[in-house]
């Protein structure tokens, strides 16, 4: 397991500065870059490569603008992983809850309901629930008479702020993690030990908690890495759509996309801006990848095993 | 204890529709998609005017979805967005899928550098969320037309299907039969051409139909962001409160089910029934892929008991229930 953990490390640390490398020259060669008249092309070949590493060393991150990497990147930085951890804590508990309520215990199948439940959820866009709902507040504002919205829909907040944000943006993982854990689940139940432990006597919650849960726990764990892959996507949408001040705006403003159609501005293909980007938004999955593999290869001792033959 | 598989009829019956209107749609469409109705339209007391004021669904009979924000007929254009979103959708799902077979096959295969390289493009593909790669990658060419989003959308999107068949190839390299024709001297391409593939052929239509749905959604989402095929172009209105023009939103002139979600916000004020309707459209749509693949999955998985449905009726029942013969021990 240790030797795992360090194998999975070091192929982080190889692929981290790969990441800020190619984000980098992705920045330089950005071909609207020079239609666009806001970085002449001197200009962004003397923003060089080794310049930036050293402003890095320095903690700076390089320059956009008169500002540093680090001062702009800072508090969206944080606002983007409040949203991030609270969205995937609720999606991995909901999301194995409504797995387990699936299973219809009668016939140990996914009940057509749930199957039904399961697949509109993970069907329907969550930038199209999440504008919906926005719009049915607004009318509702404007409509109803009253002064103030049910729920704030813009801005940031650690209060009722969070709660549409992060409904919209835990929909799609916890849909995603209700169906492996569902699937699982009632592969595991159509095993032969569960038959034995029917014949014993044992009533439903017992064969749940004591003999299926344990076994299917770690693949289930496993799936963090791709649900968190599902969140990043859907965390530029969501900071959107509801104007909320992080990371994922600021990646809308680097590759010059704004939905108010106003200038792009300087952030637009800013190098330094980019190669960062690129490093957190990796960053954040590939440690999302490696607790998750850490986590599952504590609860089941096979993948301990395996981990340390492989 | 027979039991039937809807989910195969739901997203047969709703993928079929799609298919049908794909096909026959064009023809079926009342009016020209790209047509902006300028000439004011009388009925009785009331005046509609569509290129300025949208006319909502089932006002009037020569409009029954009513109009968009730039004043042309929807219910054409949903029409005739279906065809190229489907085909938009296909083709990328084809690149993935025979890129991800390809590698998936390989990487299972070779136990030597040639799995490690692959494993290694694997996670890094692995590594970026589909939608910002999809994004920075349409930025970084420029133009986006049925290339460019193929490109776009498959140069990642490959790697659930290589991890899937890498790990199917690997298990069934383990059965007796592969080590049967490699001591017949089989040659590895023939292998894997006649005995692997062959197994993981039935797996490939639930997989095909789960990446349609996935992709859709991205479409979907690129769509809301501004990002869809063909040309765009600002739409304008004169302002109310000056004489100048203002600009009301940005639509296209290819009629695209993505293309149709964007401008969100400027839509859900003017023209909220098109976000209503599109966006039903566009979750039926990745709902009948979800329910095919779930569907399709169903039928090739073996613990489920099925009895084929001509076989289902009450006399075909009495006569295996009668049947009640012991099984020979072998």
């Amino acid at each position: 397991m240790v030797r795992l953990f360090w194998r999975k490390l070091g192929l982080i640390l190889i692929l981290l500065p790969i990441l800020n490398v190619v984000g980098f020259y992705y920045a330089l060669v950005h071909p609207r870059l020079f239609t666009s008249g806001q970085i002449t092309p001197t200009e962004a070949l003397n923003n060089s490569y080794s310049d930036y590493l050293s402003s890095v060393f320095r903690g700076e991150f390089g320059f956009a603008g008169q500002q540093t990497v680090r001062a702009i990147v800072m508090e969206p930085l944080q606002n983007s992983l409040i949203l991030v951890v609270i969205s995937l804590v609720l999606a991995i508990i909901l999301g194995i809850l409504f797995g387990l309520i699936a299973i219809s215990p009668r016939t140990r199948r996914i009940s057509p309901f749930s199957l039904a439940f399961l697949s509109a959820g993970s069907s329907l866009p969550g930038f199209l629930f999440g504008g919906i709902i926005l719009s049915l507040i607004v009318y509702q504002t404007l409509y109803a008479g009253r002064g103030s919205s049910i729920l704030p829909i813009s801005g940031y907040g650690l209060d009722e702020h969070l709660i549409l944000h992060v409904l919209v943006l835990a929909i799609q993982p916890t849909m995603y993690i209700a169906k492996v854990t569902a699937g699982l689940l009632e592969n595991e139940l159509q095993q032969n030990y569960i038959q034995v432990a029917r014949s014993k006597g044992l009533n439903w919650r017992q064969l749940l908690w004591r003999h299926a849960f344990p076994n299917m726990l770690a693949p289930v764990l496993l799936t963090i890495g791709s649900s968190m892959r599902l969140i990043v996507g859907a965390l530029v949408i969501v900071e959107a759509i509801f104007i909320w001040p992080g990371i994922g705006r600021i990646f809308l403003l680097t590759i010059g996309l704004r939905l108010d159609g106003r200038p792009t501005g300087i952030y637009f293909g800013n190098p330094p801006l980019i190669a960062f980007m690129a490093v957190f938004l990796g960053a954040m999955l590939l440690f999302a990848d490696l607790i998750a593999t850490m986590i599952s290869s504590a609860v089941d001792p096979r993948l301990r095993e395996q981990g340390v033959s492989g | 204890m027979t039991q039937r598989n809807d989910p195969l009829w739901i997203g047969s019956l709703i993928m079929i529709f799609f298919i049908l209107v794909a096909f026959f749609g064009p023809a079926w469409a009342p009016n020209d998609p790209y047509e902006v109705f300028n000439d004011a339209i009388v009925v009785g007391e009331e005046r509609y005017l569509p290129a300025s004021i949208p006319v909502p669904p089932f006002t009037l009979s020569q409009f029954r979805l009513g109009t968009d924000a730039a004043g042309r007929d929807l219910m054409s254009r949903l029409l005739h967005a279906v065809r190229p979103t489907l085909i938009l959708g296909t083709s990328i799902v084809l690149v993935r899928v025979a890129v991800g077979l390809f590698l998936g096959l390989i990487a299972g295969w070779y136990q030597n550098w040639t799995e490690r390289i692959i494993d290694s493009f694997i996670s890094v593909s692995l590594a970026i969320p589909i939608l910002i790669f999809a994004l920075a990658a349409l930025s970084f060419m420029g133009r986006r037309e049925l290339v460019h989003f193929t490109l776009a959308l498959a140069l990642t999107g490959w790697a659930n299907t290589a991890v899937f068949v890498k790990n199917r190839t690997q298990t069934i390299m383990q059965a007796p039969f592969i080590e049967g024709a490699r001591s017949i001297g089989v040659k590895p391409h023939l292998i894997l051409r006649r005995h692997v593939l062959l197994q993981i052929w039935p797996a490939l239509p639930a997989l095909i139909a789960f990446e349609l749905g996935a992709v859709m959604l991205v479409i979907a989402e690129l769509g809301f962001l501004g990002m869809f095929i063909g040309e765009a172009f600002l739409l304008t209105a004169a302002d109310p409160n000056s004489s100048g023009v203002i600009t009301v939103g940005l639509t296209a002139s290819v009629p695209e089910l993505g293309q149709m979600l964007s401008d969100f916000w400027s839509k859900m004020i003017r023209t909220p029934w098109e976000i209503v309707i599109v966006g039903a459209a566009i979750f039926l749509q990745i709902f009948g892929f979800n329910m095919l693949g779930e569907g399709l999955r169903r039928q090739l998985d073996v613990t489920v008991p099925r009895r084929a449905w001509w076989r289902r009726g009450s006399r075909a029942q009495k006569l295996e229930n009668g049947r009640q013969e012991p099984i020979p021990d072998s």
